[in-house]
């Protein structure tokens, strides 16, 4: 669970960033963060990365308060949210494979475990055939999933999303957020920051609207079981069960993935 | 931190060196240069500690009569030097001995020059028995008629000691002056490496790769380029001082008995170049881990 208890955040140049912010989101749900450049949005990130520290008021991320965790500490807390940014950060040199391995070495797991995961976790974006591609030959949706998978294979218990559409057309948009949207349903927190109102409005979801650095609407708790059903009304058949296969199977991290085509 | 992170550290230690090849082998360059001046420092203070204890056993004064003197009143002036009571041993050198001497360190063009004329002068060469006595001795010897002047050892070692006191001053400044530098060099490489890795820095921070983690590489970039520049240092430092010594060799044999670098030279020019290495890598992303490479989102 993640709680922002009246947070605010002043800049140096007196810069009111964010004003009594009070969220709570829970374990599990998927929320948009909207609102227009300059609301405060990249503020509530880099507040709950601990990239900023609030100028008063209390985070808590999963029963840790993030404001008073010690220097050492904020890169293990870390681990526990992948994040996704909108010019997905790859490092071109590097293979699509080294680029989701690398969230894994640098964390110090052992390359017999990166060998196991990273090919599922590419499996599961729907790159299994592309580990061995520079990211310069992929298309930009197809680099956007290489960063959610980046996000995602550390297993985080967060994802955090800055704008993962802001560089893709609006169809690979959508894409884009339908990939979340599974990995929401499989038990991960999504948090995602976007402009774009028409994706809100296509997956229901919660919406919390920021404006001067206030909230100005929160819809609050969508239930997640019914749009689970909602989700497999939309899409044909075929789709639902690879879709089911993918969520079955997810928590399972050794198991490789073998995707219908 | 485990094994396989350890090497995986350290490969990417030397892809930063790879990555950046031009500018680490510009820094390797200069450090080799910083490194040789401190080592020719380090070697003239050795020789001209060596050349003051050479001279310092020595307790021989060489007095030098006028050089038109005939050799009878030379032999006069040396029984009167022998009765001097503090005077142990005084052994005559006449113009021609002396000349002959000459013969062997300076080359025969120079003799051609001078046409069969002796310009030098007949010398005794004397010992004292106690060397407390010695100014009076001096004296002595400087009253006798005939003698044209005296040149002892202690004026050298006094001359030697005073170099030997101000370069060591020097020698000093040099060394903290390369030390500074070294450091500054190696900092600013790493410090292009950084900002060329600025955006692998900041996706390690996301992932939460801990401080040290993301140091290491950067730390194993300094030392390598320390310890390769050390080690050129080294290597040119010795065939610097063998070829000079080859050359200068023939005009004076005695300089043979100065020892050149040594391997406790050579040890400390590494472990000062691996030194330099591991500090500057370690403030320099300290410093910009403080700074813009804490950014996440940026």
């Amino acid at each position: 669970m993640i709680k922002f208890q009246n947070v605010s955040k002043v800049y140096g140049n007196d810069t009111k960033a964010l004003e009594n912010i009070n969220l709570k989101i829970d374990d599990k749900e998927f929320v948009f963060i909207v609102g227009y450049s300059g609301a405060g949005k990249s503020t509530l990130l880099k507040l709950l990365t601990h990239e900023e520290t609030p100028s008063s008021g209390k985070i808590i991320v999963n029963s840790v308060d993030v404001v008073s965790l010690k220097k050492k500490q904020i890169s293990y807390f870390r681990r526990t949210m992948g994040i996704v940014f909108q010019d997905f950060r790859l490092i071109d040199k590097m293979s699509v494979f080294d680029n989701i391995a690398f969230a894994m070495r640098v964390t110090g797991v052992p390359e017999k475990k990166v060998k196991e995961r990273v090919p599922y976790i590419l499996g599961l974006v729907g790159l299994q055939d592309k580990g061995d591609r520079k990211p310069v030959a992929l298309s930009g949706g197809e680099r956007q999933r290489v960063g959610l998978a980046r996000a995602l294979v550390n297993n985080p218990a967060t994802i955090i999303a800055d704008e993962p559409t802001g560089n893709v057309d609006p169809a690979l948009s959508y894409e884009i957020v339908e990939l979340l949207n599974e990995i929401n349903l499989r038990g991960t927190t999504v948090i995602m920051v976007t402009h774009e109102h028409s994706l809100v409005k296509r997956f229901n979801r919660r919406v919390v609207e920021l404006h001067g650095g206030k909230i100005t609407s929160d819809t609050g708790k969508i239930n997640s079981k019914a749009l689970i059903k909602d989700e497999f009304k939309k899409v044909p058949p075929f789709q639902a069960n690879k879709r089911a296969y993918k969520i079955k199977n997810a928590s399972s991290h050794s198991q490789k993935v073998e995707v219908s085509k | 931190m485990k094994t396989g992170s350890m090497r995986y550290l350290i490969k990417e230690g030397f892809n930063n060196i790879r990555g950046n090849f031009s500018i680490s082998l510009s820094s390797v360059v200069i450090l080799i240069c910083c490194l040789f001046l401190t080592g020719v420092v380090v070697v003239i203070s050795a020789i001209s500690n060596q050349a003051l204890r050479v001279v310092e056993a020595q307790n021989k004064i060489t007095v030098y009569l006028n050089s038109d003197i005939p050799e009878s009143d030379a032999l006069l002036i040396g029984s009167k030097i022998q009765e001097i009571s503090n005077v142990s041993e005084c052994n005559f050198c006449s113009k021609e001995k002396t000349m002959e001497k000459f013969s062997y360190v300076v080359p025969a063009d120079v003799f051609d020059l001078l046409e069969g004329h002796n310009p030098v002068e007949p010398s005794f060469g004397v010992s004292m028995k106690d060397l407390s006595k010695y100014d009076e001795t001096s004296n002595e010897l400087k009253g006798i008629e005939g003698v044209e002047s005296i040149t002892d050892c202690a004026e050298w070692a006094k001359k030697l000691t005073h170099f030997n006191n101000a370069f060591s001053y020097v020698k000093i400044c040099i060394i903290v002056m390369v030390i500074l530098v070294s450091l500054f060099i190696i900092s600013n490489t790493i410090r292009v490496t950084m900002y060329s890795r600025r955006r692998e820095i900041s996706i390690m921070k996301s992932v939460g790769a801990t401080n040290l983690f993301i140091r290491v590489p950067f730390i194993v970039e300094g030392i390598v380029i320390g310890l390769i520049a050390a080690i050129c240092a080294s290597g040119a430092l010795k065939i610097a001082f063998e070829l000079l010594l080859r050359m200068i060799k023939d005009l004076a044999p005695v300089v043979s008995i100065f020892e050149g670098p040594t391997w406790s030279l050579y040890s400390a020019f590494i472990g000062m170049g691996m030194l330099c290495g591991v500090l500057g890598g370690t403030f320099s992303i300290a410093r910009y881990l403080r700074t813009e490479g804490g950014e996440v989102f940026g």
